[in-house]
């Protein structure tokens, strides 16, 4: 599913021949060139789809298993409850990675496919050459991932908290929409740079000249302290938690 | 089972502590400098030690409009967008060379405005749009993006206009210093003295070792929080010339913008002292709204649940278009024209398509322009 939305998003630019001047951001240069499709693709998932899918997955880590009843089995194994959360943080966080990539690489390979591929034109109205777009195209990604792998520990932590793989689901995905409607509320502005989804987008400040890291820092540090609160919080909770099922 | 859940709460302790000492939540105290009179630090402000600057400004506008809708088709960098909210601003000028070079750009998410001015030369390049106008700008869009640089907004309280016209009723302090972008900073306190201004005070720091301002921030009378705000984030006193240079991209549309139909200097001063008004020509307002939908081709006419919620909403058009209209209706019709007010601005709209704005209260600005209007005719 991941890997379609790019092909679906570069085959509709394609066939409506969207780019002519008459839409507008970055869908506008895709057509024109198809490493903007790996950027583009990225800014409308980044937002929602994503985290979603990022996120549900890493609630079903320990709740899914606890449901089954595969949880004692694993528990009774001679590995010390650290370390087998370790293994489920890693296993959360490697899909986030997956999924990061499975969007870029996807739209890379239907721009390529679609499009043509030449310097690219960043935000600030520079032309850079292709070789070091693709630079920036792999920054971007990384710091993508950063986010994404920021949602998988949140969606790690609130599945220590409970033992049903519905709540657990419910809790991750409500919170990450919870996130993105306080971020679109004018009288919340305040509190709205310390939301967790607040800077998702920040990584378009890679196309930029001069690169702007400030907002990126922010973002990327951000991500660190929910990791390390929602971490020690999932420890706290699975290596003293009494499993009576 | 309750030692190990203090864990987390030491955890979020520690971070919420590292955060708030890192964005200087925690006060740590203004710098030491030596101290120095308000007259010579606006000399020191009017002689700076640096031929360049450049940096990113966090912009604050809270002059009394509700935020602009940030949805839509409307969406991307806009000059417009700074009459409300928070920007990032990149800022860059190097005086250095033959001809003085500058560059604004508002990073937007997703987008951004850039002027590029290179002497006579001028860029405008809008990346939602993808186009690059070159020759012109309008009046209305130089004076938002004048807005945007603290040494743009700190010359309109500093520069020898300014000076001329407000010395005598104004009240000048240099008590205070502070910190900006990592920089030790004087802070001068311009305080109007004189009735009729909307202005309750002025604070510009000034960095101590350059003369450059850093931060500029306007306060309206009787209240505590500022209605503009322009604050470098990081600053250094070098600018690059790639930075400054502009040619438009492949692909992009390339708009030769022919010299503007209008008076050879659009914008002209009315009045004197802190209730000066400037006056910009050639402004229609409902022009100008009817011109953001349509500049960039040919509006479609809404469809599905976006005319349903145009229908609901009675004004058509983009988000900003339907915003501009609302506070537009809000105006109050008068003797010189339709007048427009905020807690620091006031606007009249006269019927020769001019706009007067001033730092003054909407009696003081009609005062102004209909002495205006009535030494013309």
């Amino acid at each position: 599913m991941l890997a379609v939305l790019p092909v679906l998003l570069g085959v509709s630019v394609k066939v409506s021949g969207v780019g002519a001047g008459t839409g507008t951001g970055m869908l506008n240069q895709v057509a024109g060139n198809g490493l903007f499709l790996v950027f583009a693709s990225l800014a409308l998932t980044v937002p929602l789809f994503l985290p979603v899918a990022v996120g549900v997955v890493a609630a079903d880590q320990v709740a899914g298993d606890a449901a089954d009843g595969t949880l004692r089995t694993v528990l009774a194994w001679p590995v010390g409850r650290s370390r087998l959360l370790a293994a489920k943080l890693v296993a959360a966080v490697a899909y986030a990675v997956a999924a990061t990539c499975t969007v870029a690489l996807s739209a890379l390979a239907t721009g390529t496919v679609l499009f043509p591929m030449r310097d690219v034109t960043l935000l600030s109205g520079a032309t850079i050459p292709l070789a070091s777009a693709f630079g920036r195209a792999v920054l971007i990604a990384g710091v993508v991932t950063c986010c994404m792998a920021g949602v998988a520990v949140l969606g790690l932590t609130i599945s220590t908290l409970t033992d049903s793989p519905a709540t657990a689901l419910a809790g991750t995905v409500g919170l990450i929409v919870t996130a993105e409607i306080a971020g679109s509320i004018p009288q919340l502005t305040a509190v709205q740079p310390w939301l967790f989804s607040f800077d998702w987008l920040a990584f378009a400040d890679l196309l930029r000249t001069p690169v702007y890291w400030g907002t990126i820092a922010h973002s990327l540090w951000l991500q660190a302290g929910y990791a390390i609160v929602a971490l020690s919080l999932a420890w706290a909770r699975f290596t003293s938690r009494d499993l009576a099922l | 089972m309750r030692r190990r859940m203090l864990t987390p709460i030491v955890a979020a302790a520690a971070v919420v502590a590292v955060a708030a000492v890192s964005h200087g939540l925690v006060p740590s105290g203004p710098p030491r400098l030596p101290g120095i009179s308000p007259l010579s630090l606006l000399q020191k402000i009017g002689k700076p030690q640096t031929q360049a600057v450049s940096g990113t400004v966090r912009l604050n506008v809270d002059i009394g409009l509700p935020h602009l809708p940030n949805l839509g088709s409307g969406g991307g960098a806009d000059p417009i967008r700074l009459l409300s909210g928070a920007h990032l601003v990149r800022v860059a000028t190097d005086a250095s060379g033959p001809q003085a070079r500058e560059r604004i750009a508002l990073q937007d998410t997703l987008s951004e405005y850039d002027l590029f001015r290179d002497g006579g030369d001028l860029w405008i390049w809008d990346s939602t749009h993808q186009t690059a106008r070159h020759g012109s700008v309008d009046a209305l869009t130089s004076a938002l993006l004048s807005f945007a640089s603290p040494s743009d907004l700190a010359k309109t309280f500093t520069g020898p206009t300014a000076l001329e016209t407000l010395l005598f009723n104004t009240a000048y302090s240099t008590r205070e210093t502070t910190r900006v972008a990592g920089r030790d900073c004087y802070v001068l306190q311009i305080t109007p003295r004189s009735e009729g201004t909307t202005v309750g005070s002025v604070k510009i720091a000034v960095d101590a070792a350059t003369g450059v301002p850093l931060s500029v921030a306007v306060y309206p009378t009787g209240s505590s929080t500022p209605a503009i705000q322009a604050e470098f984030q990081s600053v250094s006193f070098t600018a690059s010339p790639a930075e400054l240079r502009f040619t438009p991209p492949p692909g992009a549309k390339v708009v030769e913008e022919a010299t503007p139909d209008l008076p050879a200097n659009p914008v002209q001063g009315a009045g004197k002292g802190w209730t000066a008004a400037v006056a910009i020509g050639g402004v229609d307002p409902q022009k100008l709204i009817a011109g953001l939908g349509t500049s960039h081709g040919p509006q479609k006419e809404p469809q599905g649940a976006a005319a349903v919620l145009a229908a609901l909403a009675g004004t058509p058009g983009t988000p900003l278009q339907s915003y501009l209209r609302m506070m537009m209706a809000a105006g109050q019709k008068s003797p010189v024209g339709l007048v427009w007010s905020s807690r620091l601005v006031s606007l009249v709209f006269t019927p020769d398509q001019r706009v007067f704005a001033a730092f003054a209260t909407p009696e003081s600005l009609e005062a102004t322009v209909a002495a205006e209007v009535g030494s013309h005719s």
